[in-house]
């Protein structure tokens, strides 16, 4: 049936199957007995390393028995855990004791041989200015994340304004997602001047929408001297427009609303005048009441839908206008859409339903 | 009899190397996952991006048909997701049983007018109920068109740039949604990401709620947990290594809703699931888009499994319809460079291993019958079997290794020994019964397209020990 060749191959292959399924076996149980035995092993040192650490926070104490006792890499890990899991607990910046204790200096030397996310977190949290230029060079990684993770972590140290200015600037022309970039941007403590300052500077597209997307979201941008800085971007291509209009929405100022309706009335891409739409509840309603219904006669659906989402979203006035809105409308779509939304509002239902009719 | 020892003699040598050819291919699928697994592991630990406050809003869609057992936990284990901003679309199927009823009575809800954005074909709504006192849950009523029909107007109903899939038989746990969104806030690219699915048979479960992870006491079901992580922890992770993953499962996952609009959302089909990510494959390659298809196995939905050899088999000749449906419709891209890795390693994979692997092995065992009767055997023919048994244990035993390396659900000795005992003894009938099943489903495979697959289930929180 088979050639000697064949059957020997055959056997060779049960045998080395029999002998790999063996060792599986052996690896599964070496796993769980390897977790059990780190845990204890964790445990152990945690407790003989809390009450030293903790008294070389809060007392400076004993910093060279400290020293002495973070003899190996495990032993300087447990401790970086301590002292991270106690600064959050706290609210502490402990990154001088990390500096005095050399864990920065023990954690930088294992990034630059390799980078390590286990490593780079914890370097993360130490928040000390020394990691800069590590975090700098690493946040180059094509690994997302990694990078996000090094970009965090720069945004927790405290740096001067020109350190901090590289690293947002690196941040912004990252490959990471947009709304998770203004995110990190909002832990950078930078003044509203700065940003402005950063936005004006910056050449692309992208990095324009970050900069105003993320001043949008300052109480600063309340005040007409940093909202009027902006006006200048309502003329660059699209998705610049949109941020913009969001931000001098979010700037409540009524001065802007004119400007909007100019712009709503001349714009041909349907994506600006939902902006438009979304950002007009920002304003009191008896200022946006007539452009929102002209809205709702938008030929795109999305403009429309907003329209009476953003009429809904302003109150009592803006419920009574909608309901005006379904019965009197011809447009069936129109009306239809009111009624979905006040159908669907709960103030309405509660009002109506303790009507007898 | 001569001409019976050549024909088996012949078939010995094609099944070795058959055996041989899709073990190595196996073994390279498992050194794939493996790395990838302890990044993945390295990363999940130490993941900032968890703490994160952004998220992209996810509309969760339930297709429900005769689910009134389970609907109540279903809903109120994904209401307690631990999740910033979701909607859970419930569509009724124009179940037979109480299930709407059940909803609209233990949620308190009322029948709302909506103006659908129709954005993929599906049947008539008949009605959409909301609640105030949870305002982030609709239940539409449909009429039947099954599962893939249901998932569509769920997708016209729902409101967020994101929608998941879930079924309605299973729970979700309370971080599986924040989990299973990070590729799509990371790569811009990712268009679907598939979650683990792992058995909630003997699991203390309350109030929707998993409250320990056991293993069953039915053999059945325990046998199934060894194939669920053969299926989740090597394979898919491999797969999506090279980003050729062809499944994500109906039962968990997460996609870019524009991009199931652009592919005129699930076709009706046995294997909806598997049908879908096979059109995003095909539109994307072909039209050279980019595009990523992502399987997170830290983001774990917990389903029912079948614990009676009829639920069981109904089961699997169900997938294997859907599987081969779904095969055939795309067997264009078989061998196809233009699909890339897709066209050239998984589907071809799926075609020869998973489709045709069943025929193959079942047409060995006759083989094998035939020659015990005839007086023919030889001791190598069995230990071909022999061999692609230990291959088989080999792959289990791997992927209980991955489990016990990385998540640990069944943790301590007692349960691991059950587990790769369960490994060992899978080899021997049950693989033998699933393979026949497998075969038999070829006969009329295009039964039951619209059908929903019914398993008996029975209230999650009965199964509370």
């Amino acid at each position: 049936m088979f050639s000697n060749n064949i059957k020997s191959f055959i056997i060779l292959n049960i045998y080395f199957l029999i002998i790999v399924d063996i060792f599986l076996i052996i690896a599964i149980y070496f796993q769980i007995i390897k977790g059990k035995i780190k845990t204890k092993l964790y445990e152990k040192a945690l407790i003989e390393l809390k009450p030293m650490i903790l008294n070389f926070i809060e007392e400076d104490d004993k910093l060279f028995d400290l020293k002495k006792s973070l003899k190996n890499d495990f032993t300087k890990n447990v401790a970086i855990d301590i002292m991270v899991d106690y600064s959050e607990e706290k609210d502490m910046d402990l990154s001088e004791k990390f500096i005095k204790l050399e864990l920065d200096d023990y954690l930088i030397k294992k990034l630059s041989r390799r980078v390590n996310i286990t490593y780079l977190k914890k370097l993360t949290f130490m928040r000390v200015e020394t990691a800069y230029t590590t975090l700098l060079r690493v946040s180059e990684s094509e690994d997302l994340d990694i990078c996000y993770m090094s970009f965090f972590a720069l945004s927790l140290i405290k740096l001067s304004k020109e350190k901090k200015e590289i690293a947002i600037k690196k941040l912004v022309n990252s490959t990471i997602l947009n709304d998770r970039i203004i995110e990190i941007l909002n832990k950078f403590n930078l003044g509203i001047e700065e940003w402005v300052e950063l936005l004006e500077k910056e050449e692309t597209s992208k990095g324009k929408v970050i900069y105003i997307k993320n001043l949008s979201l300052k109480q600063e941008i309340k005040i007409e001297e940093n909202s009027d800085r902006l006006l200048k971007f309502l003329t660059y291509d699209k998705e610049v427009k949109i941020a913009t209009i969001l931000a001098l929405c979010n700037s409540k100022n009524e001065k802007y609303i004119n400007q909007l309706i100019n712009i709503y009335e001349s714009e041909e891409n349907w994506q600006v005048r939902v902006a438009i739409a979304k950002g007009l509840r920002n304003f009191k309603f008896e200022k946006v009441k007539g452009i929102l219904l002209i809205m709702t006669n938008d030929n795109e659906w999305w403009v429309r839908y907003n329209a009476i989402k953003s009429i809904v979203a302003m109150g009592e006035e803006g419920l009574f206008t909608l309901i005006d809105l379904s019965l009197e409308v011809k447009d069936k779509n129109i009306s239809d859409l009111a009624y979905y939304f006040l159908n669907s509002n709960k103030d309405v239902y509660n009002t109506v339903k303790n009507i007898e009719v | 009899m001569n001409i019976v020892i050549n024909i088996i003699s012949t078939y010995s040598i094609i099944i070795l190397i058959y055996f041989f050819a899709i073990s190595i291919f196996y073994i390279i699928l498992i050194l794939l996952s493996s790395r990838k697994l302890i990044d993945f592991i390295k990363v999940i630990n130490n993941d900032v991006t968890i703490i994160s406050n952004y998220t992209k809003p996810i509309s969760i869609v339930v297709p429900a048909y005769n689910e009134e057992a389970t609907i109540i936990d279903n809903i109120t284990s994904l209401l307690d997701l631990n999740y910033p901003e979701f909607e859970i679309i419930v569509v009724n199927d124009w179940s037979k049983d109480n299930t709407l009823n059940k909803i609209i009575d233990y949620f308190k809800l009322r029948k709302i007018d909506v103006e659908i954005n129709m954005q993929v074909d599906c049947r008539e709504i008949r009605g959409v109920y909301s609640s105030f006192i949870i305002p982030n849950l609709v239940v539409v009523d449909k009429e039947n068109g099954g599962k893939a029909d249901a998932l569509n107007a769920g997708i016209n109903l729902s409101r967020y740039p994101l929608f998941c899939g879930i079924d309605a038989d299973c729970i979700i746990e309370k971080n599986a949604l924040l989990r299973i969104v990070r590729p799509f806030l990371k790569y811009e690219d990712t268009i679907a990401v598939g979650g683990i699915v792992r058995i909630a048979n003997g699991c203390t479960i309350k109030d929707g709620k998993l409250l320990e992870a056991k293993l069953p006491k039915q053999a059945i079901v325990r046998f199934q947990i060894v194939e669920y992580f053969r299926a989740f922890l090597t394979s898919r992770i491999g797969w999506e290594r090279i980003n050729a993953l062809l499944i994500i499962s109906g039962a968990f996952g997460v996609f870019k809703k524009s991009a199931v609009v652009q592919v005129g959302g699930y076709s009706t089909t046995i294997g909806e699931d598997m049908e879908l990510t096979l059109k995003m494959h095909e539109y994307f390659r072909k039209n050279k888009l980019k595009y990523k298809i992502d399987f997170t196995s830290d983001a774990v939905c917990w389903t029912q499994a079948p614990d009676t050899l009829k639920g069981l088999r109904s089961q699997r000749i169900r997938w294997h319809r859907g599987l081969t449906d779904s095969l055939l419709r795309h067997k264009k891209m078989i061998f196809n460079p233009k699909y890339g890795t897709v066209g050239i390693l998984s589907m071809p994979y799926f075609f020869f291993v998973e489709m045709l692997g069943p025929v193959i092995e079942m047409i060995g065992y006759v083989m094998l019958i035939i020659s015990v009767a005839t007086g023919t055997l030889s001791k190598f023919f069995i230990f071909v079997f022999l061999m692609a048994f230990l291959y088989g244990i080999l792959f289990s035993l791997s992927a209980i290794l991955f489990e016990e390396f990385s998540y640990k659900r069944y943790s301590g000795f007692k349960e691991i020994t059950k587990l790769v005992i369960y490994s060992f003894f899978e080899q021997f009938i049950y693989r033998q019964i699933t393979v026949w099943w497998r075969v038999i489903s070829f006969f009329n495979f295009k039964k039951g397209s619209t059908q929903w697959g019914t398993i008996k289930r029975s209230s999650f929180s009965n199964k509370e020990e």
